[in-house]
């Protein structure tokens, strides 16, 4: 896995991609115990177009023409791992992208959204699996119960966090 | 006030190929479940840290100024 973020930098620093974020199944293995997931997702920034669908895989000039052209599901497979490019779609996400944090995967730098923004992702989504997923990040010590807090007043996600607390804390 | 594309296309094709996923066969999601163990190895003391910073409370998200 570590071949498919160090073909994510490189990407970065050719100019593919102004940047990536790390979300998803992958990037909460960086805080808690890992959930099954087939590939990998990252948050990208692409030019606006409100309301828009996205035309092109973003990334996907760039790829195709280094040899990474098998699609597979909505992903584009590098090094064996299909990864998804998500085009940041909101506020919380953008924050997300702009704040995730530089770890240290095996000498390669991944660069990963905090635990607090993935768990408001989930709690936006609200699916029965997010919201296991979120219980798994507070069973675990994964979030700082203050920074999520904020995150949660920030993106007027209140309410939901008050419906999951009763229904899943209480 | 900043423009955000409509990916609502795509996460419904998302989770329409999850679905998809679900239907391969067991020795398919145990290579699967196999490769992540490798992974879930690698990041195991990269989690401990996470955790500490977090139980430490050395962790704040500033919001960035152009997100206010």
């Amino acid at each position: 896995m570590k071949d498919t973020f160090a073909v994510l930098n490189q990407m970065v620093a050719d100019g593919a991609i102004e940047n990536y974020a790390l979300a998803g199944a992958v990037g909460a293995m960086f805080y808690v115990e890992p959930f099954a997931t087939h590939d990998i997702d990252v948050l990208v920034v692409v030019p606006e177009t409100e309301g828009e669908l996205i035309a092109e895989l973003p990334g996907w000039k760039y790829l195709s023409s280094h040899g990474y052209s098998e699609i597979r599901g909505e992903g584009i497979v590098i090094e064996s791992w299909p990864v998804q490019f998500l085009p940041v779609s909101n506020p919380l996400e953008s924050e997300a992208y702009l704040n995730a944090q530089d770890q240290n995967l095996d000498g390669v730098i991944v660069r990963v959204v905090h635990p607090e923004h993935l768990v408001a992702m989930m709690l936006t989504l609200g699916r029965l699996k997010d919201f296991a997923r979120i219980q798994m990040f507070l069973s675990q010590d994964a979030v700082n119960s203050e920074v999520l807090d904020a995150v949660v007043q920030r993106h007027g996600l209140k309410d939901k966090w008050n419906q999951f607390r009763e229904r899943f804390l209480s | 006030m900043k423009k955000y594309p409509d990916v609502s296309d795509l996460y419904e094709r998302k989770e329409a190929h999850r679905k998809n996923e679900a239907k391969r066969s067991v020795s398919e999601k145990m290579a699967i479940a196999s490769k992540l163990r490798e992974v879930q190895g690698k990041l195991a003391p990269i989690r401990a840290a996470n955790k500490s910073k977090r139980s430490l409370r050395k962790i704040t998200t500033p919001v960035r100024p152009d997100q206010k």
